[in-house]
């Protein structure tokens, strides 16, 4: 080395391969160097822990007078202006692009300290918080290399504007990528540290290898303990996790919110490198931030209103609620949103019948019928054909004693009545009015019956698990009121008593009974609450006509739900 | 982890974790993929913490655990990035055991150091170890050649070694 032209070769040797720009030239250079020269190694670690004493790892903040910003760029320009008069022509690699989304061309400003200036006692007592900020303001302060960190698991009605080629289900995100457009529909992400994201269009996004810049648009995020301070970045604050689930609605007029679901999220208001202020948030709280007057305040939670799971073979969009409404899927939906009121199966073919067409009685034999809705395994008619009738697609089948095969109507997601000699007449339990959005049911005239896939449920809601079957039953107090003013109809099918009407209401879990009572019109309705162990695969409602005939068996099942509760990560 | 042990972690940590990212990065040289490895290197202390024995020595228990990731990190690359021999990476590594006793005085000798350079070559160190920005960016934004940002940062820190190591000389000569 001719130290003499080139007095500091080494050193930008050694520079350039910390930036990652040197070449294989240079670094064959750089190799030879440091295997003949005495105290270059020596030299080598000093400016390695140069470096790192400088980094935002280190202790050391480096002094400045100068607050101006004109002033500084000035005075650099003056000496950079100087040093490239004088500089050689060197041959340099090509120039990475830079990919941060959304971030303002500012110039750079200086910062007053290092988070690791912080006093001891702060250290001490904010011990679990500190970890994080290590972790987050230190260990991850720059932009990290291009990789891929995330896959894209699953989307539902995703419309991208942008990239050209979106990306499919299993595609791999990269940290150098641009900016994701969704313009509507629902993403699935999930990290390779194990957290998951779910992104609600519109929204513009990118991964980064310790988290997720959101330009705009709606995120859950779940982190698992692996995924430990994961940050997600907006243009005007970061969130950063402290083993959380939480929600961020980051919008294009500078408000973000932030509602902490479980665990404690700690905000950073102001944009990368420029924080003006950190808040601890708790669980069950949320805060809303306006960029615009640096104003923090506090908001209600909205713990149902970010979709945090999505499953696209069923269509599935769960936002956190508990429970799983038995008369939605009836209706058609995923359970949780979709079902139509009124909508149902034809009991007699297992396609599904949106209104009323027969209100006379089927007379007829007709088998296990298969439905096509992922969660509902098939529907069936107790009784028809005689014998045992099969209850599952499973052929688990059962002996329903008091079931002529005879039935009104279809099952569905309501609550009404409708023939000769009545009107459209509501049914209710109690004082109750059912077929409602707030009042859901699922009406079942007798000698029909339902069998529910749990096994298919549970596959479109990973981390739950199905703790219950939960609902009312009984007999429409309507019907009494209908007796009273029933017309004489002579010949009616024998054992049917003027002052009331009778129903067997049945639940079987795998084909095993684990509820069966009779109810007539004069009872109250019976609460039930089944414990499902998660080996079970179906679950099967069914209503027979017990010892009377089918008239004015206006049976319903009001709020059948399945509970759900949370499987520990 | 109780609560206990995580505090504990977080002590050990905030104490030894500059040792262990100078090791990874002096055995990977590349700036970005060390922050990356020292990332993955904290996720797998914190989910082993249980299995570290009390009392030993922290940083050379992260060490160990950051050099099979950066053995997989090699392995990985390749051909796509450009390594030292490995004669000389032990060579470093034994530096960095010996560079482990050196004095602490350094980070006085340093901050010390950093107040005699001028203002503008301050500033510079700024731009890069504080506000995030890289050489090129660096070039970009003062509408310089990247070369010439390698030639100003190559002296800047040339002069601060220079002067931290005869800083350290003064001192123990006079005691």
């Amino acid at each position: 080395m001719d130290n003499r032209r080139e007095p500091f070769e080494f050193t930008e040797l050694v520079l350039l391969a910390l930036q990652g720009d040197i070449l294989p030239e240079q670094m064959e250079r750089l190799d030879g160097i440091l295997k003949e020269q005495a105290g270059k190694i020596r030299e080598y670690v000093d400016l390695m822990e140069l470096c790192t004493e400088l980094s935002p790892l280190g202790s050391v903040a480096i002094p400045s007078t100068l607050n101006d910003t004109a002033g500084r760029q000035d005075m650099l320009l003056h000496l950079l202006a100087e040093e490239e008069k004088t500089a050689p022509a060197v041959e340099m690699p090509r120039e990475e692009v830079l990919d941060e989304p959304a971030q303002k061309e500012v110039l750079p400003e200086k910062k007053k300290s290092k988070t690791s200036k912080f006093p001891l006692f702060w250290l001490a007592a904010n011990a679990a918080a500190i970890v994080l900020l290590i972790l987050f303001a230190k260990v991850l302060p720059h932009r990290p290399a291009a990789a891929d960190v995330a896959t894209l698991v699953d989307q539902l009605n995703a419309q991208w504007s942008r990239p050209a080629h979106p990306p499919e289900n299993g595609s791999r995100l990269w940290t150098d990528e641009e900016p994701l457009a969704l313009k509507e529909g629902i993403v699935k992400i999930r990290y390779d540290t194990g957290v998951e994201v779910v992104i609600e269009g519109p929204a513009c996004f990118a991964v980064h290898s310790s988290g997720m810049f959101v330009e705009y648009g709606r995120l859950y995020s779940c982190v698992s303990k692996t995924g430990l301070g994961f940050k997600v970045e907006t243009p005007y604050s970061q969130f950063l996790d402290h083993g959380t689930e939480f929600g961020v609605l980051a919008r294009k007029d500078g408000f973000s919110e932030l509602h902490v679901l479980e665990g404690t999220v700690e905000l950073f208001t102001g944009s990368r490198g420029q924080f003006k202020s950190r808040q601890i948030v708790p669980e069950k709280k949320a805060i809303q931030y306006q960029a615009g007057t640096g104003q923090v305040v506090s908001i209600a939670v909205q713990d149902e209103s970010f979709v945090r799971s999505i499953h696209s073979e069923s269509r599935m969009v769960w936002r956190g609620r508990m429970s799983l409404s038995l008369a939605d899927i009836v209706g058609g939906g995923s359970g949780f949103e979709g079902g139509l009121l009124n909508g149902g199966i034809e009991t007699t073919t297992g396609k599904p019948q949106n209104q009323l067409l027969n209100c006379y009685p089927f007379e007829g034999s007709a088998g296990y019928q298969k439905v096509d809705h992922p969660f509902i395994d098939g529907v069936f008619i107790p009784g028809a054909g005689g014998g045992k009738t099969p209850i599952t697609s499973e052929g688990q089948a059962v002996v329903f004693p008091h079931a002529s095969g005879r039935l009104w109507g279809y099952i569905f997601n309501g609550a009404f009545h409708q023939g000769t000699p009545n009107d459209r007449t509501p049914l209710q339990l109690g004082a109750v009015v059912y077929g409602t959005a707030e009042q859901p049911a699922i009406t079942i005239h007798s000698n029909q019956g339902i069998t529910f896939d749990l096994s298919e449920i549970r596959k479109s809601l990973p981390g739950l698990s199905i703790a219950a079957f939960h609902s009312l039953a009984g007999i429409s107090q309507t019907v009494q009121d209908a007796l009273k003013n029933r017309p004489a109809l002579p010949g009616a099918a024998g054992g049917f008593q003027a002052d009331r009407s009778k129903v067997e209401f049945w639940v079987f879990l795998d084909g095993k009974q684990a509820f069966h009572k009779e109810l007539s019109s004069r009872d109250e309705p019976v609460e039930l609450t089944i414990p499902i162990a998660e080996s079970v695969r179906f679950l099967t409602l069914a209503v027979t006509e017990s010892d009377d005939d089918i008239s004015y068996d206006w049976a319903l099942f009001g709020r059948p739900e399945l509970i759900l509760t949370r499987v520990r990560r | 982890m109780s609560f206990q042990e995580q505090t504990h972690f977080i002590e050990l940590y905030s104490r030894e974790q500059k040792k262990i990212f100078l090791y990874i990065l002096s055995m990977v040289h590349r700036r970005s993929d060390a922050e990356d490895i020292m990332q993955q290197t904290a996720a797998e202390m914190w989910r082993l913490f249980d299995r570290f024995e009390k009392g030993s020595n922290f940083a050379a228990w992260g060490i160990g655990i950051a050099r099979y990731r950066i053995l997989s990190y090699r392995k990985k690359q390749g051909r796509n990035r450009l390594f030292l021999s490995q004669e000389v990476y032990e060579q470093i590594s034994e530096e960095l055991q010996r560079a482990e006793t050196r004095s602490s005085k350094r980070v006085q000798a340093l901050e010390g150091c950093l107040k005699k350079l001028k203002e503008s070559d301050r500033q510079m160190l700024s731009m890069h170890y504080e506000n995030n920005l890289s050489y090129s960016k660096i070039a970009e934004r003062l509408n310089l050649s990247k070369m010439g940002i390698y030639k100003v940062m190559a002296r800047i820190h040339a002069s601060l070694r220079r002067c931290i190591n005869q800083t350290l000389l003064l001192w123990e000569t006079n005691g």
